[in-house]
């Protein structure tokens, strides 16, 4: 596939969801490795991943304007942050776009950043990705 | 969870140590969180696939990684305090069945906010996660 530097600026959103205690469940359960978890009263900081990057990465990566080789693909750096503690049961509806594209020395790297906008229209959370597609030498 | 500590007061003071990082990231965990999550990459879930593009292995996902590490440290300060960003650099593959391990540590401590360092390493050695940072916020 080939990489289209050109893609900076490309944007992607998807439909609100709630926030779901029962989802963040399985997800807790995964990451503390005990099930049940135990209780959070909030939502751990990097389940934002399910609601922020999940319904936007793969539009990412299905992008035929954008081009990544997905078999090569690396998830190189990640980084959330939240204007206020989420609340279980608030919706959150997320929206995401290309920062970067570039090519150097063989490497594409790509930035992802997404925005999750509470009921209110307001952007309280957000994630910065950078994917790396290693050269095909 | 490796520790069952709890944060009481913040700001944590420089010297306190948050719980120590120890877990094995087993397929069946890798699994669970692909279902979690949603991310059904293959390189994490079909040992075929990975050995197809060049891995040894299945490897864990490094946002599950990065989940496993953060929520330590979140568990042991939800009573105190919010977490307000977490960011880190994934420098290696987490290869499926090594336990990763680390030793969180405070590097910053104001009156409302307080930073915690997030190093982690795989059995081999290698860093899986650097540059690891979480932030808490007072409540």
């Amino acid at each position: 596939m080939t990489f289209h530097p050109e893609c900076l600026g490309r944007s992607y959103s998807a439909p609100p969801e709630i926030l779901d205690r029962e989802r963040h469940r399985a997800y807790a359960a995964a990451v503390t490795g005990q099930d049940p978890p135990p209780h959070t009263a909030r939502p751990l900081a990097c389940f934002a991943a399910v609601y922020l990057l999940w319904p936007i990465v793969p539009q990412l990566f299905s992008d035929q304007l954008v081009g990544l080789d997905l078999p090569r693909l690396l998830h190189g750096e990640q980084e959330f942050w939240f204007e206020r503690p989420l609340q279980f049961g608030e919706e959150l509806t997320p929206e995401g776009s290309v920062t970067r594209a570039e090519e150097r020395r063989g490497m594409v790297f790509v930035e992802l950043l997404c925005h999750g906008r509470d009921g209110q229209g307001e952007a309280v959370a957000h994630s910065r990705s950078l994917f790396l597609v290693r050269g095909s030498e | 969870m490796t520790e069952e500590r709890r944060l009481v007061t913040f700001p944590p003071t420089m010297d306190e140590e948050p719980p120590k990082l120890s877990q094995r990231l087993t397929q069946e965990r890798i699994d669970a969180y692909a279902q979690a999550s949603g991310d059904h990459n293959p390189i994490h879930l079909d040992p075929d696939f990975a050995r197809a593009v060049g891995l040894p292995s299945t490897i864990a996902h490094g946002l599950l990684t990065l989940g496993v590490a953060a929520a330590e440290i979140e568990i042991w300060a939800q009573g105190a305090a919010w977490t307000s960003r977490v960011s880190c650099r994934f420098s290696a593959p987490h290869p499926a069945g090594q336990v990763v391990s680390g030793k969180p540590r405070v590097i910053e401590s104001e009156a409302t906010r307080a930073a915690i360092e997030l190093e982690a390493e795989n059995e081999a050695g290698e860093r899986v996660i650097s540059r690891g940072l979480v932030e808490l916020r007072s409540v």
